[in-house]
């Protein structure tokens, strides 16, 4: 079991001297960046701490996927395997933890420790094997994918955003609504196997127009039902509303083509560092909007053999 | 035609394609059996256009990459896809307006489940379907008999039978000679990158022996047993 906590850190090294980025950087930065966010999340809204702690939650969910779990599994005992992904959840839900005892959340903060351990029994319970049903089955496959796999999310985004018309919190709504656009860029923040996107017969211009075609149109039949609402809800704060919404499209069409740009590695700390700056300041966007699509059409035109 | 000229391919310093040669005709199916790491499936990949390589390869296509229908030896399918949206994703690539794939699923694959939760002979057989529903001009099918039951097997000869009566291109890999002894027009020994015979079917039955003396040799009878 220690030998392989060592191999999980020698990897993440590896990784990192791989971006030609010394781990002690990307240490000072991950905290810096982790609580800049974090305090940022509190100073603005009253219901950071419910936020903060299902973001938690759900790097718990991502940590512990099925793929890896069998891997695991199949390597180690049960009681060794067992022990192995509650040291891991204990890992990752621990800076959450002690950011919100900070904030003086010391019951979440408490509870987040069984529901990171329960989450390791319940993933060993036998899985029901459904199909969910998604509403993007003939636009293929980020959407299918990610609304099936955020589907717990969505459905979580939708009531927040249904408690916001209900007791008429405007910022609660828009707050919903960055949500939705949040979830469904994180759809793009995994690269395809290449074979995905070598079996397109068109050029790298072309592939990125439909990508994005594709991307908007699924986007608007997630989101166009809560700016519906809004519009009707919040007559009076129609431009806010109608700017947040653009400001989301863009956003979506930054990350397609900052996936692309990386394509068929993934997205490296150059990009996030390059996003949590746009996010503080959006113009930047106009910046790295066409950097990304001139990285995006080099990458593709070597796949795509145009 | 697609003709493969001196087509080499390294992988740093290791050599593992040296100046290939091959002619591959409409309506004729050619066969390349070798042992594992060959080179066969390298050979694929660079004839699809997946990689980079040194040499030609001249075809009447345009492009090449376009019409060229792929099945690699273990297909790769995404999570949380059915068999259907898998289809549609090859159908949407190739801009082929298709839906009606219950009708088409000679397989009788569960196409509502998740691909990624099939059998391997499954998923062998969907990523078949799939290029066989993007009515591409030159099929390349990396060990298409692999997993597969029997009946399926039978059903992959007759399809491949089927791809040649309508003057397609098609390119096997298989470690079991008999398959390919019954589809294949040519037959081609790759060894150590190299094709090292290059037969037609006058010259199975001798490829298929000099393969067996070649690969078993003594080596069983240095088995203590």
């Amino acid at each position: 079991m220690k030998f392989y906590f060592r191999l999980q850190y020698q990897r993440t090294i590896r990784y990192l001297e791989e971006l030609g980025i010394h781990p002690m950087v990307v240490l000072v930065l991950t905290a810096i960046i982790f609580s800049a966010l974090s305090f940022y999340l509190f100073y603005k809204t009253e219901m950071a701490h419910w936020i903060y702690s299902l973001l938690g939650v759900s790097f718990l969910l991502n940590s512990g996927k099925q793929e890896r779990n069998d891997l695991l599994k199949s390597i180690f005992r049960k009681s060794d395997y067992l022990r192995i992904r509650m040291i891991e959840n204990i890992l990752v839900i621990f800076p959450f933890c002690l950011l919100l005892c900070y904030q003086n959340f010391f019951l979440l903060a408490l509870a987040l420790l069984p529901v990171s351990l329960g989450l390791v029994v319940f993933s060993n319970l036998p899985k029901i094997q459904t199909t969910i049903p998604t509403p993007f089955k003939r636009i293929p496959f980020e959407f299918i994918i990610g609304f099936r796999r955020s589907f717990g999310f969505i459905i979580l985004a939708y009531l927040l955003a249904g408690k916001a018309v209900q007791v008429g919190n405007y910022n609660l709504g828009i707050f919903s609504l960055m949500v939705l656009f949040f979830i469904s860029m994180g759809f793009y923040s995994r690269p395809e196997k290449e074979f995905y996107c070598w079996i397109f017969a068109m050029g790298p211009a072309a592939f990125l127009r439909k990508k994005i075609k594709d991307g908007l149109i699924a986007i608007s039949m997630l989101t166009l039902p809560v700016l519906i609402t809004f519009m009707l809800c919040f007559p009076d704060k129609y431009w806010i509303t109608i700017a947040v919404y653009t400001l989301g499209y863009v956003y979506l069409v930054s990350m397609i083509l900052a996936k692309y740009s990386a394509f068929p590695g993934e997205l490296t700390i150059i990009h996030g560092i390059l996003y949590a700056l746009s996010i503080l300041f959006p113009p930047m966007l106009m910046i790295i909007i066409p950097i990304f699509y001139v990285q995006a059409k080099r990458r593709l035109t070597i796949i795509l053999g145009w | 035609m697609v003709n493969v000229k001196n087509l080499s391919k390294s992988y740093g310093s290791k050599k593992v394609l040296k100046s290939i040669n091959l002619e591959l005709k409409s309506g004729r199916v050619m066969g390349i059996v070798g042992e594992n790491g060959a080179g066969k499936t390298t050979l694929f990949r660079c004839i699809a256009g997946m990689e980079n390589y040194d040499g030609r390869i001249d075809t009447e296509a345009t492009q090449l990459k376009d019409q060229v229908g792929f099945l690699p030896a273990t297909p790769a399918f995404m999570s949380r896809i059915t068999g259907w949206e898998y289809l549609k994703l090859l159908c949407v690539a190739r801009n082929i307006k298709a839906d009606n794939f219950e009708e088409q699923n000679i397989f009788e694959l569960p196409l509502q489940q998740y691909a990624a939760t099939y059998s391997t002979g499954m998923k062998k057989k969907l990523a078949l379907m799939g290029i066989l529903l993007q009515k591409n001009k030159i099929y390349i099918l990396d060990e298409p008999f692999n997993g597969v039951d029997i009946h399926s097997n039978m059903i992959i000869v007759e399809i491949i039978k089927k791809l040649k009566a309508q003057n397609k291109i098609i390119l096997i890999s298989s470690h079991i000679f008999s398959t390919l002894s019954d589809c294949c027009d040519r037959i081609c020994l790759l060894k150590n990158g190299e094709i090292s015979q290059n037969v037609s079917r006058e010259g199975f039955d001798a490829l298929n022996q000099k393969m067996k003396s070649f690969i078993l040799g003594d080596k069983v009878s240095r088995l203590d047993i």
